[in-house]
């Protein structure tokens, strides 16, 4: 239910960028994983590099390992971390993957994880989508259109994903 | 001879030693700096700001006699950040709607703490896609890193797998009053009520 709420949430924000095609961000399973809200977040043309988020929910009973990312717009997409270290940012690569375990929920959003796309070769624009092809331990490979959002669409998302109103 | 070596290595120790204590002296001022900080929730007046000779994203020359005559808000970030840097030039464009006219005479700069990859036409191209309100200050390494120090940014780059490198470095928007002084600091992820009253008082005064 709550994840049923932030799609349509997402919907109606991008609702009001012009260039929105698709009216909801549909889930996807990828075996027994379930995608929720794969975004990118609104980059300008030229910028050196992109974010990425979604939340990958684990309805197996197995531990599951999202390895790498690729897609079309960027020569070499990474999985970051963001961590705050009292008042300094530290960014960093995840080495071996975003671990999964079974029957748990877990969530690239800012702040935190995320999809860094190195050099997108276009500027990233609400509504529009692109395909980011993601690559699971168990589940194999998966490609999906994450739709362009600005950061405050994003991060209702977020608020959503802690669940419980905030 | 062995009376000679003796001597140089004796003399070593004791530049060692000197070295050892400087560090600890810096180790504790820091520290008391920051537990200084956290009794009054705010930096210290005293250390903050200084001189420093850079250059503006157009390539104009800026000084601290800049910062005179009218409030700012400076905060360090570099374009290859995909995450904190371009978040608080969103939130900071939005704290800047909320407050409307009030905010008109607030200057914004972002210094860049990578001028290796982002000389003023990178960092411009990158600051006014994202912002009309965001000046964006770089200039030669040397330069950047005295700048940064007389605020006590902290930055150091690191490496990534693909030869590339990220930086790490202080989050803090530092809030200037029309005199160049340091008068508050917003923290990144500080709730945007809190950020635009702060603001707020900055202007008003």
């Amino acid at each position: 239910m709550v994840n049923i709420l932030r799609i349509v949430a997402l919907a109606v924000c991008l609702g009001t960028a012009a260039q929105a095609q698709e009216k909801t961000l549909p889930s996807m399973w990828v075996g027994d994983l379930l995608i929720h809200a794969p975004v990118l977040r609104v980059t300008p043309a030229g910028a050196p590099v992109a974010g990425g988020y979604l939340a990958v929910e684990n309805t197996g009973d197995t531990q599951e390992v999202l390895l790498s990312a690729r897609a079309d717009i960027s020569p070499d997409v990474q999985l970051h971390e963001m961590v705050m270290s009292g008042d300094v940012m530290k960014m960093r690569a995840i080495d071996g993957g975003i671990t999964v375990p079974a029957g748990e929920t877990v969530r690239l959003m800012p702040g935190g994880y995320h999809l860094m796309l190195m050099k997108p070769s276009t500027a990233l624009v609400a509504g529009e989508t692109h395909d980011v092809s993601l690559e699971f331990l168990n589940a194999g490979s998966v490609t999906l259109p994450f739709t362009v959002a600005p950061l405050d669409v994003i991060r209702d998302l977020g608020k959503d994903a802690h669940g419980h109103g905030n | 001879m062995p009376t000679a070596m003796a001597t140089s290595r004796a003399y070593l120790w004791v530049v060692w030693a000197v070295a050892i204590a400087l560090a600890i002296g810096a180790g504790l001022g820091g520290r008391m700096f920051w537990e200084g900080r956290s009794d009054n929730g705010a930096l210290g007046a005293a250390q903050l700001g200084g001189p420093f000779s850079l250059v503006t994203h157009t390539g104009a020359p800026i000084t601290e006699a800049d910062l005179l005559g009218s409030p700012s808000a400076l905060f360090f970030g570099f374009t290859h950040c995909p995450e904190i840097c371009p978040t608080t030039i969103f939130d900071i464009n939005a704290w800047l709607e909320e407050l409307g006219p009030q905010a008109d005479s607030l200057k914004v700069y972002f210094v860049t703490i990578d001028p290796e990859r982002d000389p003023p036409e990178v960092l411009g191209d990158y600051v006014t896609a994202q912002s009309d309100r965001v000046t964006g200050i770089s200039g030669p390494p040397d330069a950047v890193r005295a700048m940064a120090d007389i605020w006590r940014v902290y930055y150091k780059s690191q490496p990534l797998d693909d030869g590339d490198y990220t930086m790490d470095h202080t989050s803090l928007i530092y809030l200037l009053d029309d005199e160049g002084e340091y008068a508050e600091l917003i923290r990144y992820g500080e709730p945007a009520e809190s950020a635009v009253a702060k603001l707020s008082a900055l202007l008003s005064n």
